[in-house]
């Protein structure tokens, strides 16, 4: 298959750029195109190549400090085939017309398929596989409406041809652009979920560091899967902060209920507890950075909206609720799933640690929260993982 | 009572009536009077064909009159002064049905026919009473009331067109002259680009135009307005086209400033109707019923040259606006007046070149490719690194050599039909103007540069500041990728290039034929 996929599709995906879209990727096309790039010919693939390479360092240094060129491994072809795929949904070609379910079904099967590569093993894995896909929420595409004396001319993620704006004055041609973006404003179809739930299972950092998003919603069991990485975990805590504490806690606590739940395909059983226990204490330990890294005086104790994202939580007071009542609800049932082993409760690291979950818990009201008794189940859960002092973070 | 007028008789009942030197019995006056009007331009056709109407106009007079018995007719006079004219103006009036009389005042006696080779006279005088015309024919004595009069201008211009027997094989070559073009507004620019490369291609042909605007004859009608085109050597095979386009519409003149629509011809011939038609107006007589186009005064054309309009912000090389005037309207006429060319454009667009033309002078080098630019630069003379200017642009490198530009075998090569214009080698710039013109209007002075990329991309004016010399660029600071970054304060490289980053924008692509067929393979 003589396709130019690197040069016109991954190096955009990664660097920007015209993202074409074209005939949909199968399996066989992906082997394909992953054997033929070891004795790939083409200049200008090889120089895209290349230039794939280091822009996908460039996505590599801001996790670790040494990141070193990537090669184009099976998971980087996959990976990109899906979300070509996925775009390819939107196609007009093919989500538009007779038959256009059963083509989009189809396509998604299939890419279900080459989707399916499960969590990563490693850390290092973790972050190739997010250098791929890193900018996924930045996709955009730009539909041209033209207009003329008889009648609109809808152009999908195509520049409109000079054929339809010949004769301009003649014919009263108007162009109208709307630029979307991909992932929110049009989105994945939804015979295809469960395509774009196996490509977050397989590439699980960009949702991690966006657990605001609202469709599919946060994941602990995929979340998991790069928290357990410590290094990891404390960077994308460290941009949980950014976000803001209180709304991504409340956003990470709700997928904390659906895990206890069941509703969330987590881990088996016997995991359940732990994995629990691991989430309310990444939690608190959102609040213990919250607390920690703001160094102006006063504030500490002042508000608790507490969050100190200047441009987070100002959406309402209620932001932080329901990661308050879960560490409430923690605190009462064992101390040592919020408060690590190693502070002392006395210090002045745990007086204003002490003084700002008091202010949540107050300002929340905790106790007559409707999530009460389900944050105590939850805490109860945990607390049978005899996991009583976080150590892991 | 008619008496023929005997040979030698000098003394005539009917007032005015004198024997010339044949003598024949002519008036001072001719008459010709016809039942219907139709076959009064039966009449002027036939006549005009033989006499110049323009001799005769100062006395003519078509006046429309009622009979003493109800019925209206039409008559025509004129002032004869011999009897070969008069004759003429019988022979004709007689095939068109008509009645032919001399006479002077309000008598007039029935002129003479074969029966009387000298004429007539009549035994007595009839009181004309509150007549104006008093006929004696063969038969009966007639007298007529003068109804109204009909000038000879307003005849000729409501006139309906004639359509001719041959006009499906209306061909050039039966066409003398230059050629009149009405084109309707909306087609007007394209027309000019057909004409400008059909310039090109027939130096013959030589074509003016402007813009005329019609005033509304009435509230119910609007203003159109339209192109008005002159073309002289017009080869056959565009006359074909031109002749045979809905919206367009040509016409042969038949004077300098009165045209007839092609494959059409006017009841009476204008040839001998000058006077009728003043010179400062153009007159075109459309095929559409009463679709005469007056233009008052007559436009001014200019050169098809003077009227391309740069597109991007150039200035363009429209002379001012030409005056407007006003003519009065008709129902029936349709005056129009020469319009401001204020908002005529016409692109400036890269065609493929017949011919390869030109010598490469500047490549444009992707970005993509610009690590082959870096291999290349360590095997560049330094005479080549001194005389080659390089520009980094958005679209990719710009080199530009000091005369023909050698040992750059990639890139989008270019040529230089002017100085510091730049056109991808194997296009022109159409329509033709002259290269120097256009890159003057386009601003490529002091060493700047217009770069036409490609047909879809509008030209481009590269200031003279942006392109150094390749040996200056290669010493400046440089953000490309790929460059190894030096940081000055600690002086260590930095691990990483640096890498921009765009947009990420679908670009949906044409997916074929059966596009998931073997997808599940």
């Amino acid at each position: 298959m003589s396709r130019a996929f690197v040069s016109e599709f991954l190096l955009p995906l990664v660097r920007g750029g015209a993202l074409r879209v074209g005939r949909p990727l199968s399996v066989r096309d992906v082997q394909s195109l992953s054997e033929s790039a070891y004795f790939a010919t083409d200049p200008i693939e090889r120089q895209a190549t290349t230039l794939l390479a280091q822009a996908r360092q460039n996505q590599l240094a801001q996790w670790i400090a040494t990141p070193v060129p990537p090669t184009l491994d099976q998971a980087t072809w996959r990976l990109g085939a899906v979300v070509h795929n996925l775009l390819a949904m939107s196609h007009p070609s093919l989500a538009q017309g007779p038959g256009a379910e059963s083509r989009v079904e189809r396509l998604a099967h299939v890419t279900l398929g080459l989707a399916k590569l499960g969590p990563p093993p490693t850390m290092h894995d973790v972050l190739l596989r997010h250098s791929v896909i890193a900018r996924l929420p930045e996709i955009i595409r730009q539909d041209h409406t033209v207009r003329h004396r008889l009648g609109k001319t809808t152009f999908i993620g195509q520049r409109p041809p000079s054929r339809a704006l010949a004769l301009s004055r003649l014919r009263d041609v108007r162009v109208e652009t709307t630029r979307r973006i991909w992932l929110r404003d049009v989105g994945v179809p939804g015979t295809a979920r469960a395509t774009f739930a196996a490509l977050t299972e397989a590439s699980p950092l960009g949702e991690a560091i966006d657990p605001l998003r609202l469709d599919p919603p946060p994941s602990w069991s995929r979340v998991l899967s790069v928290l357990r990485f410590p290094h990891l975990c404390r960077a994308v805590a460290g941009r949980l902060c950014g976000v803001g504490v209180g709304r991504a806690g409340d956003a990470l606590t709700a997928a904390l209920y659906r895990l206890a739940a069941l509703q969330d395909p987590g881990p088996a059983d016997a995991q359940l507890a732990p994995a629990l226990a691991y989430g309310i204490q990444f939690l608190a330990h959102l609040v213990w950075l919250d607390v920690m890294f703001r160094q102006t005086p006063g504030r500490a104790t002042a508000g608790v909206a507490g969050d100190s994202s200047p441009h987070q939580d100002n959406s309402g007071s209620s932001a932080g609720r329901e990661l308050a009542v879960l560490l409430a609800a923690a605190e009462e049932a064992s101390e040592g799933l919020v408060w690590p082993p190693d502070i002392d409760r006395n210090s002045d690291l745990g007086q204003r640690f002490a003084r700002q979950l008091a202010t949540r818990y107050e300002r929340h009201d905790v106790h007559q929260s409707a999530h009460w008794s389900a944050a105590r189940r939850v805490a109860e859960i945990a607390l049978g993982s005899g996991m009583g002092a976080p150590n892991a973070i | 009572m008619l008496v023929r007028v005997g040979l030698g008789q000098s003394r005539f009942n009917v007032p005015g009536l004198a024997a010339d030197s044949r003598g024949v019995a002519l008036g001072r006056q001719w008459v010709a009077r016809f039942g219907a009007l139709d076959r009064l331009v039966s009449f002027m056709r036939l006549w005009s064909a033989e006499q110049i109407i323009d001799d005769v106009a100062a006395g003519l007079r078509i006046v429309q009159v009622r009979r003493e018995t109800g019925a209206r007719e039409v008559i025509l006079t004129f002032s004869v002064t011999s009897t070969a004219m008069a004759d003429a103006a019988a022979r004709a009036a007689r095939m068109a049905g008509g009645q032919c009389f001399t006479g002077s005042g309000k008598q007039f006696v029935a002129y003479r026919d074969g029966r009387a080779p000298l004429g007539y006279d009549v035994a007595a005088i009839e009181p004309s009473g509150t007549s104006d015309f008093v006929l004696y024919g063969q038969d009966q004595t007639t007298r007529h009331a003068h109804l109204s009069d009909l000038p000879l201008d307003k005849l000729l211009m409501r006139l309906d067109l004639q359509r001719d027997a041959t006009s499906a094989k209306t061909r050039r070559q039966d066409i003398d002259g230059p050629l009149f073009l009405r084109v309707r507004r909306g087609l007007g620019p394209m027309v000019v680009e057909y004409l400008n490369r059909a310039q090109r291609l027939f130096p013959e042909l030589s074509v003016k135009a402007t813009v005329c605007e019609t005033d509304a004859s009435s509230r119910f009608e609007h203003a159109t307005s339209f192109w008005l085109f002159r073309l002289e050597g017009l080869p056959p095979r565009l006359f074909r086209v031109l002749s045979g386009t809905p919206g367009l519409d040509l016409f042969a003149p038949v004077l300098d400033h009165v045209a007839i629509a092609v494959g059409y011809h006017h009841p009476i011939h204008l040839s001998g109707c000058r006077r009728q038609f003043p010179d400062d107006k153009l007159f075109l007589f459309a095929a559409a019923p009463g679709a005469l186009t007056v233009m008052s005064p007559a436009p001014v054309l200019v050169p098809l040259a003077d009227l391309v309009r740069f597109v991007g912000g150039v200035n363009d090389l429209i002379p001012g606006a030409q005056a407007q005037t006003s003519a009065a309207t008709s129902r029936a006429l349709v005056n129009a007046r020469p319009a401001p060319i204020a908002e005529w454009r016409v692109p400036i667009r890269l065609e493929a070149a017949p011919s390869g033309e030109g010598r490469a002078v500047a490549t444009l080098i992707p970005w993509r490719q610009s690590s082959w630019l870096r291999s290349l630069v360590y095997a560049l003379p330094p005479t080549a690194l001194r005389g080659y200017r390089v520009g980094l642009l958005e679209r990719g490198l710009l080199i530009l050599g000091p005369g023909t530009l050698d040992g750059f075998p990639f890139g989008r090569l270019f040529h230089a039909p002017a100085s510091g214009l730049l056109v991808p080698l194997g296009w022109t710039v159409r329509p033709a103007v002259p290269p120097e013109l256009l890159a003057a209007r386009l601003g490529a002075a002091d060493g700047a540069v217009i770069l036409f990329e490609n047909a879809d991309l509008p030209p481009v004016r590269i200031a003279a500041s942006v392109l150094l010399p390749l040996e200056a660029r290669i010493l400046a600071d440089s953000a490309e990728p790929g460059v190894l970054q030096i940081s000055l304060a600690t002086g260590k490289p930095s691990a990483l290039p640096h890498v921009a980053l765009s947009d990420i924008e679908i670009e949906n692509q044409a997916v074929g034929l059966m596009p998931l067929w073997r997808l599940g393979r």
